[in-house]
């Protein structure tokens, strides 16, 4: 039941993935992307990280995408345009080089059965931590403790972003 | 000292912090007073700016005492962290002299101008002092950022413009396939630091197909920052459409910063898996070297020009990065600080005979400079000598060091490349200096009068300073080598 769960979001997520590089309007674009979150969130619950999904839902699906969607409104994008991919030809060669490099893989990873390295992590330690801390607490820890650094640049990361996209809006004169 | 208490986070990021003070404080400056018509306010701010890289010069030097001693965090306050500050916020002071005339003249908005250069620095200072791949994200995405609203920041230029579509467009799909790679490298070492990488990859062989893929993919990532060969498609349009003090910067700082990254993750903590990358490495320094110099010998514009220099140099870098020792090591500190002072010494050039703007950059109109402006031909062709690595400047001792280091771990085919390919840059380096000394300035009427140069103090510190760093590195090297032997790695 779980691997087959698993699996229609894992193809709604691809699919969706997918519709938002051919779709043939910014709002359908759109439209898919949101499937696509969407199910990658339902990815998350599977793997019991509920804190995730939720934030994945309210952050992604629903505050982003409202930006973009306003974006395109604002800009009058919503009607058909002609592709850039032009040509069977490009689409071909596009899927041919991906396929080839995904080939590659594949026949490496085939005859040794691995893809990790022999000692990759499991999730048994951070059951244990969940069980004992809870599902924010397993986030909020590192996040405050080890990684304080890079919550604060990543304050300074978002703040120059903002300060370059007025610097380059702003009209002088 | 450990990071357990988080004060001495402080500490350790003291000249970061204390940039990124400085930043903050002159934009808030900027909004404080709202007369544009402000002539003087580049002057200003520009000193204000090159306050806070001196403060920040200050606090870095104060660190020493504690280099080695705050080493469990994420960040590394270690004597090559220190040293690679010290080259970054050089290139940012020199960076911050050349722009000052500059915005004045084109009227670029002077507030965010300079705290975007600021704030680069700090993404680059960040960058090379992180021990966690998520950190190293960060810092190059606050640089990279930066740098992108700062190559398109004269919105009356549509160059700029283009440029800085075309760097955030190329950039942002690098940075995708960065990160790509950081989350595979997680996924199958089961961490982000890079101690714990090391540790994980101690017996690792090569059937870790997923690690191998996240590795080569953060090569990708770092070799499209520092316009390594194939990966370097955007650097001649994205230097050519640049405000010109930025070009300088990006050809310096964002390099050095990147290399000095690339050399702690790659030469460091993931030499065990030195098999799945150094193939890669040994070809693509091999193209990079040879191909960007075939194709800088046709250029006529000096930003393209030198842009495909730039790349060439990446490509001697990366020789150091895959041979690995303490000489390579050496060689590779030693090539970026004197690049970073000869680079930025012969952008103060172009900027002055651009007249703070951008005309006049073919490799013609340098003609007859000899003759007019005997100071500006001087220096500048020291520092073209130097980046081709004549003997008696910096740039010949950072080869030979890079070459010995090449030879040390039997890399010979790479060590002929590198000859070959400096013996090819010859031609273009010193065909500018042909120019300016051996050519007389076409007398037909309807050719625009050279104006007359007067050169800014700001300019002539940059320019002197350089000149003396240069010679000086060139004739008395050994002090220099013997202080960045002191700031190994693999000490």
């Amino acid at each position: 039941m779980d691997s087959l769960i698993y699996f229609v979001l894992a193809s709604v997520t691809v699919g969706g993935a997918l519709g938002v590089v051919f779709g043939r309007s910014p709002i359908a674009s759109l439209l898919f992307m949101i499937a696509s979150l969407g199910s990658t969130a339902g990815i998350y619950v599977m793997l019991e990280a509920h804190f995730l999904a939720a934030i994945q839902i309210i952050v992604y699906a629903g505050a982003i995408m409202v930006l973009f969607l306003f974006v395109i409104m604002l800009l009058n994008l919503g009607h058909d345009y002609k592709r850039d991919i032009r040509g069977g030809l490009a689409i071909l060669f596009a899927f041919g080089v991906t396929g080839g490099i995904g080939g590659l893989l594949a026949s490496r990873v085939m005859p040794e059965g691995t893809l990790l390295l022999n000692s990759y992590p499991t999730g048994v330690s951070i059951d244990t931590e969940i069980a004992e801390k809870g599902i924010i607490g397993v986030i909020a820890e590192p996040l405050f403790n080890e990684y304080i650094v890079a919550f604060e640049f990543t304050g300074v990361l978002l703040f120059v972003a903002i300060v370059g996209a007025l610097a380059l809006a702003k009209r002088s004169d | 000292m450990s990071f357990l208490n988080q004060w001495n986070y402080f500490l350790a990021l003291g000249p970061q912090a204390i940039l990124t003070t400085f930043a903050i404080g002159i934009l808030l400056f900027g909004v404080s007073r709202n007369n544009t018509s402000d002539e003087h306010q580049g002057w200003l701010l520009g000193r204000i700016s090159l306050a806070g890289v001196i403060a920040a010069g200050i606090v870095n030097a104060g660190l020493y005492p504690f280099a080695d001693r705050l080493s469990d965090g994420i960040v590394a306050v270690d004597r090559y962290a220190l040293f690679s500050n010290w080259v970054l916020l050089l290139g940012s002071a020199m960076a911050i002299l050349i722009s000052i005339s500059y915005v004045e003249k084109q009227r670029i908005q002077v507030p965010e101008y300079f705290a975007l250069l600021l704030f680069a620095t700090v993404g680059l200072m960040l960058m090379t002092a992180s021990l966690d791949l998520m950190l190293v994200f960060i810092g190059l995405e606050i640089a990279s950022i930066s740098v992108y609203a700062l190559a398109t920041i004269d919105q009356r230029s549509p160059k700029g413009s283009e440029a800085g579509l075309k760097y955030f467009l190329l950039g942002a799909f690098s940075t995708g396939i960065f990160l790509y790679g950081v989350a595979l490298i997680y996924g199958s070492t089961g961490s982000a630091n890079l101690t714990e990488i090391l540790n994980a990859t101690v017996d690792a062989d090569d059937t870790g197909v997923m690690l191998i893929t996240g590795v080569i993919m953060l090569a990708v990532g770092f070799c499209f920052k520092v316009g390594v060969v194939p990966f370097h498609m955007w650097t001649p349009d994205v230097y050519q459409g640049s405000p010109m003090p930025i070009t300088g910067y990006m050809s310096v700082a964002i390099k050095a910063g990147a290399f000095f990254t690339f050399y702690r993750i790659f030469g460091i903590y993931l030499d065990n898996i030195q098999f799945s990358w150094g193939t890669v490495f040994w070809w693509l320094a091999l193209v990079t070297m040879i191909g960007a110099n075939l194709v800088a010998l046709v250029q006529n514009n000096i930003k393209r020009l030198l842009a495909y220099s730039g790349i060439a140099h990446s490509g001697y870098l990366l020789i150091t990065v895959l041979a690995n020792n303490t000489t390579s090591e050496s060689g590779l500190l030693y090539y970026l600080a004197v690049y970073t002072v000869a680079n930025m010494g012969l952008f103060a050039g172009f900027v002055l005979v651009a007249n703070h703007a951008e005309h006049r950059v073919e490799v013609s109109d340098y003609a007859g400079l000899g003759s007019k402006q005997p100071f500006i031909a001087m220096a500048l062709t020291v520092f073209l000598l130097s980046l081709g690595g004549f003997p008696a400047t910096g740039g010949f001792i950072g080869k030979i060091l890079i070459l010995r280091g090449a030879l040390e771990d039997n890399y010979l085919l790479l060590a002929i490349a590198l000859v070959i390919s400096t013996l090819i840059s010859y031609w273009y380096y010193l065909r500018l200096a042909w120019f300016m000394w051996m050519k007389e300035q076409a007398a037909t009427p309807n050719t625009e009068k050279a104006p007359e140069i007067e050169i800014p103090l700001a300019l002539k510190l940059v320019l002197a300073v350089s000149l003396v760093l240069i010679v000086y590195a060139g004739i008395f090297p050994s002090q220099l080598i013997g202080f960045i032997e002191t700031s190994l790695l693999k000490g």
